[in-house]
């Protein structure tokens, strides 16, 4: 597979304004959830995404599918730029590219049956009409694993695994090319868990989708993902493929998530060096000058707390922002 | 001896669609110093076990049954209330997985800080309050001294947490029970807190049942480990046994569905087909029937008890267990 660049992520910064006072006229400041992030993702592929709560993953896929507006910064499919596009023509676009959410209670309309769900999808983009719906929904219910006879149920009425189901089959609806998957499997249950998570790959092997798995659980991601990138505070700190991350870690950031994890195994777990990063994230509205990890930096210089590291490749396809590899290229 | 042992205690709840057997028939003991761990999915009735014993069930709708709970020799399901509130909060301590809902938004981390040494000691009020901030520099909270005047909004995820722990620690429980304490946390903030807690642990000598649904956590932290299945114990070996050689196929089955970050990678996980049971209508015969790879007739007309299979481990399963036919 060439390295086809499906979406590209160009300097985007997302800004929140934060106000207080009674008529909220005074601006406190801005929390800069995603800080200048550039990203490619290439057709076919699964780009992971991980970080901890706050470090603005999130944001990042809600900005790169224009469901945030970003402040500044440009995101393309393939040629077009959505952060141009208005309306209609954003809307046209947006049958290329879906969202799969976290949280399978509060995103599924508990008025709407399951039929009526999937099929909104279907009729807003016009991939089916009259009788065809109701078939095609029959059949992305097959797809996911749910019972086609439940097309009249409504979503309380199913587990939480299955309203994931319900989730994706409504994501695919519109036939993506391209899929935001945002902590898909963190309200579920690890037996649940690994079923959606398989459904995924499978998913992505038929139908020839295109992934961006945001999640906070690395074994999640590693298991999902051909490359990952490692955020904090609204940037990425380490790109490479995934086998490579895991092996050769080189952002210290990335190296204490990474000693973090806890293995499901006492003789490996007993055998571990652990890296235990000191006091919590710092606010993003005040974020730290210079390097934005300076501040939990078990190896920080004395120059990492005035100049921020430039995002560089240090091996083939590994990247990272940290002023260490500069000094010792690897 | 045993510091807590439970004999074949039991929990229902009885709703309008029918009865929920939340803990039905689970026996163990933890000796001092001991981590206990215990691992299940939601539902798997791990929570409302450790509630029960401590009466913090409310009932109605909850009846609890079965027993003895012996703690030091005494039964906790038939202490007077008083007297278990002279053991609840001082002699077995609990941690719950939000420090958000355990602590009370309205008042200062001191205020809630000397309220513990207050209902369960005869401190005064300046020794009270140089034995909380001395708890919260051993917790990790280095300027305990200012932080007393704060209220929990204006503490991280992590920091709560600790004060949590603080609190619970304050009157030097000898079991510290620990429901999910790391689950609502960041993962480098979780591992800041799961060491603070086992070096505490070392240093107060206390015993400590963690309760979790993270296997890694289990086997970083646990000397001995129970599965619960649908309001059962199914295996129960010390924790390095129950990881190299998991007898109860539900075990064998969960430590397959997790992806980990030390293994190259997989197409495809493990994964258990179908969901956990629905507790008032629990199936016939071995719970996890339904979903297991290796049922026969017998596992589904009976319930196969826990035997030993090997020293210090047993299991629930009429297959894996190779228990000869009764009759």
């Amino acid at each position: 597979m060439a390295d086809e660049a499906l979406i590209t992520m160009e300097d985007v910064h997302v800004h929140f304004p934060v106000h207080c006072g009674v008529l909220r006229r005074k601006t406190l400041g801005v929390v800069r959830a995603v800080d200048g992030l550039s990203l490619v993702i290439h057709r076919g592929e699964t780009l992971g995404l991980v970080g901890e709560s706050g470090c603005g993953k999130s944001t990042a896929g809600r900005a790169l599918l224009q469901l945030i507006r970003p402040t500044s910064g440009r995101v393309f499919f393939r040629d077009t730029p959505l952060t141009e596009l208005r309306g209609e023509g954003l809307r046209r676009m947006r049958r290329h590219f879906q969202m799969i959410f976290q949280d399978p209670y509060a995103s599924l309309n508990p008025r709407m049956t399951v039929g009526a769900i999937i099929a909104e999808p279907i009729r807003l983009h016009h991939v089916a009409r009259g009788s065809a719906v109701q078939s095609a929904v029959q059949s992305l219910m097959q797809r996911v694993g749910l019972n086609p006879r439940f097309i009249r149920r409504y979503p309380h009425e199913f587990s939480g695994g299955q309203r994931q189901r319900i989730g994706i089959a409504r994501a695919l609806a519109a036939r993506p090319e391209f899929l935001v998957a945002d902590e898909p499997t963190s309200a579920l249950d690890v037996s649940i868990q690994a079923q959606i998570l398989n459904l995924l790959v499978d998913l992505r092997h038929e139908l020839h989708l295109t992934y961006l798995f945001i999640s906070h659980d690395l074994a999640a991601v590693r298991h999902m993902s051909d490359r990952i990138a490692v955020m904090y505070l609204g940037n990425v700190v380490e790109l490479a493929p995934a086998a490579e991350i895991y092996a050769h870690p080189q952002h210290p950031y990335t190296q204490a998530l990474l000693s973090a994890i806890p293995i499901p195994d006492p003789r490996a777990e007993q055998q571990r060096h652990r890296t235990v990063l000191h006091g919590d994230l710092p606010s993003p509205l005040r974020p730290p000058s210079g390097c934005p990890f300076h501040t939990r930096c078990p190896v920080a210089l004395a120059h990492c707390a005035t100049i921020a590291p430039l995002f560089k490749e240090y091996a083939p396809k590994h990247s990272a922002a940290c002023h260490r590899l500069e000094r010792s290229p690897a | 001896m045993s510091l807590l042992t439970v004999h074949n205690l039991s929990t229902h709840f009885d709703q309008r669609d029918g009865r929920v057997h939340a803990v039905d028939g689970v026996s163990f003991a933890i000796d001092p110093g001991e981590t206990l761990g215990l691992v299940g999915e939601s539902g798997s009735g791990k929570s409302v076990l450790n509630l029960s014993y401590l009466r913090l069930i409310p009932e109605p709708p909850g009846v609890i049954s079965g027993g003895p709970v012996l703690f030091h020799g005494r039964d906790l399901l038939h202490l007077s209330e008083e007297a278990l509130r002279e053991i609840r909060g001082k002699a077995i301590a609990m941690i719950f997985q939000d420090p958000m809902t355990s602590l009370n938004p309205f008042l200062t981390v001191g205020r809630q800080l000397t309220e513990v040494l207050e209902a369960h000691t005869t401190l005064s009020r300046r020794r009270a309050l140089c034995e909380a901030i001395d708890m919260l520099d051993r917790v990790g909270i280095a300027d305990g001294a200012r932080r007393m005047d704060d209220y929990p909004h204006q503490l991280s995820g992590g920091m709560r947490q600790r004060v949590v722990i603080a609190m619970a620690l304050l009157c030097r429980p000898q079991l510290l029970i620990a429901d999910e304490p790391t689950t609502a946390l960041d993962v480098t903030i979780q591992a800041q807190i799961l060491e603070l807690l086992t070096s505490l642990q070392q240093e107060f000598r206390m015993a400590m049942i963690l309760i979790s649904h993270n296997l890694g956590i289990i086997a970083g932290v646990c000397d001995r480990t129970l599965v619960m299945y649908a309001g059962r114990i199914v295996e129960s070996a010390s924790t390095a046994q129950l990881f190299a050689q998991p007898t109860h196929p539900y075990t064998r089955a969960l430590l397959a569905a997790v992806p980990r970050i030390d293994d190259a990678r997989q197409a495809r996980l493990a994964s258990i087909r179908d969901q956990p049971p629905d507790l008032a209508r629990l199936p016939s015969g071995c719970r996890f029937h339904p979903r297991c790879d290796l049922i026969e007739d017998r596992c589904r007309e009976s319930e196969p008890p826990l035997i030993d299979v090997a020293p210090r481990q047993c299991a629930a399963c009429w297959i894996t267990t190779q228990q000869p036919t009764e009759g």
